[in-house]
């Protein structure tokens, strides 16, 4: 469904992606995962469209990316919503002049995606009336609502307190499941990564450093054994001391 | 603005007014007392004259300020959108913007001639600079990640300035409508002064031509009024748009 072909992004003479390739199914959640600075942002951006690639490119369903387009809807860490918009009318935006539906047929998937993120009741809410998550679920709300091939997240739920983030994360996966959406997630907690991702791609100087495929059942257990291996793995993976490991797992 | 704080100030204002009268014991014909200028006010409204000079202040303030409000708006936007054409533009805007509207009537007067026009192109001038510049910066300055979710969605130009771009820059816009306005108002006055045969300026002119300086005051009462009422209705306006979106 996407497939990343050996892009690489330099600025000046600083190589921020060396060549990165990689597929993502449909339907497949794929986390990347790095420290700060080493181009996961970079290259959900060029995925996006809203960056060009040095070199490679990337293919959305036979089509090579070139610009944003409505296939691939990136959420933004800010949520972009619209101020002056109610939740209804933000989530309406996106259908207000591509799709061929109706009217009626607007207000049917404005509700259904309502509905979905639990935000019925405020509706007529502007995002200033709403709780960082809750703005976040009008974003996703929104993205979903043009029914897209894919769904980009650049850190989502990094702004959000613990209990917020666990929630959304399960209403994520909720969704995903309900929707078959692909989502390309871009990630520096571990843990976000590994309870929702199908593989984990661990971005490294702008390298792939390693790719972990995630083989345990959603929704996942944060204290399962097997939860725990993946996470030393990837701890190893980023030559992690045994005491960061603990103060982590604290 | 709370009514109870209006009328108090007025009611300061009308004392201190009849205190300068009665102290400085001067003559109606010089500084015209409360109660003779609220006689004169009476005497225009019931000869009907006063509605006749509002209606033609109001009709050439009217066309004069949409027309600002068109054109400063839609420059604005496209200046704002067309940063190196603005840094072309800016120089020549910065260079007449800060001359009097009433410094051009000479070649208003000459080539629009005298009646409605002249005071409707001061009320233009007036008023287009403050809109244009709080436009082109209010634009300047949206959010990238607005425009972004724009290029994503795939919105199209015409959907971009209605749905984005207006909404987004509103609040600001609202602050040079604001200004605008006070300074329209205050040059229809001048306007009407210099080119017109007809209207509140005119009113002054003719008043004190005829040394009726009650009438001289009348007539600036009900331009504050008007100037206030107008402040007002912006001013909730914008109130109320901010308050409902968040903006600060």
């Amino acid at each position: 469904m996407i497939k990343i072909n050996g892009v690489t992004k330099v600025y000046d003479t600083h190589h921020i992606l060396k060549g990165i390739s990689l597929e993502v199914t449909k339907g497949e959640i794929i986390a990347i995962l790095g420290k700060s600075g080493c181009g996961k942002s970079t290259l959900l951006k060029i995925v996006g469209g809203f960056e060009t690639s040095s070199t490679g490119e990337v293919i959305v369903n036979d089509v090579a990316v070139t610009e944003p387009t409505k296939k691939c809807i990136m959420l933004m860490q800010s949520y972009g919503l619209l101020p002056w918009r109610s939740v209804e009318k933000n989530i309406s935006l996106p259908l207000e002049q591509h799709t061929a539906l109706t009217v009626e047929q607007q207000q049917q998937r404005i509700a259904h995606y309502m509905q979905l993120v639990q935000l019925t009741p405020y509706a007529t809410h502007y995002p200033h009336q709403l709780s960082g998550g809750m703005q976040q679920r009008v974003a996703i709300a929104r993205a979903l609502a043009l029914q897209p091939e894919a769904i980009l997240l650049d850190e989502p739920f990094a702004a959000l307190d613990t209990f917020t983030r666990y929630f959304l994360q399960d209403e994520l996966i909720k969704i995903q499941q309900q929707e078959s959406t692909t989502i390309m997630l871009v990630t520096h907690d571990i843990d976000e990564a590994i309870y929702l991702a199908d593989k984990i791609i661990i971005l490294a100087e702008g390298e792939i450093a390693k790719e972990i495929t995630i083989a345990l059942p959603k929704p996942r257990d944060r204290s399962n054994a097997d939860f725990q291996h993946y996470r030393e793995v990837i701890f190893t993976e980023f030559e992690l001391t045994q005491q960061q490991m603990i103060d982590y797992q604290i | 603005m709370k009514l109870r704080y209006m009328i108090g100030s007025f009611t300061l204002l009308v004392v201190l007014w009849q205190l300068v009268v009665v102290v400085g014991n001067y003559e109606a014909a010089l500084l015209p007392s409360p109660k003779q200028v609220a006689q004169a006010l009476w005497s225009l409204f019931i000869s009907g004259l006063l509605l006749e000079h509002i209606s033609i202040s109001l009709y050439r303030f009217g066309i004069g300020y949409i027309l600002a409000v068109i054109a400063g708006i839609t420059l604005g936007i496209l200046l704002g959108r067309m940063p190196t054409v603005w840094r072309f533009v800016n120089p020549s805007v910065q260079l007449l913007r800060p001359v009097s509207p009433i410094a051009w009537s000479p070649f208003i007067v000459l080539f629009a001639g005298i009646g409605n026009l002249p005071a409707i192109i001061i009320i233009f001038i007036a008023a287009f600079f403050p809109i244009l510049l709080a436009t082109v910066t209010a634009v300047s300055k949206i959010s990238p990640v607005y425009l972004q979710i724009a290029q994503n969605f795939e919105l199209t130009p015409f959907a971009v300035v209605k749905k984005i771009i207006i909404p987004a820059s509103f609040p600001a816009i609202m602050g040079g409508l604001q200004i605008a306005l006070g300074s329209a108002w205050i040059f229809l006055v001048a306007g009407e002064m210099v080119g017109a045969q007809s209207g509140l300026g005119f009113l002054i002119i003719d008043a004190r031509n005829a040394l009726r300086l009650d009438l001289v005051f009348a007539a600036i009462i009900i331009i504050g009024l008007f100037g206030l009422l107008f402040n007002t209705i912006i001013q909730q306006i914008s109130y109320r748009v901010t308050k409902q979106w968040g903006v600060q």
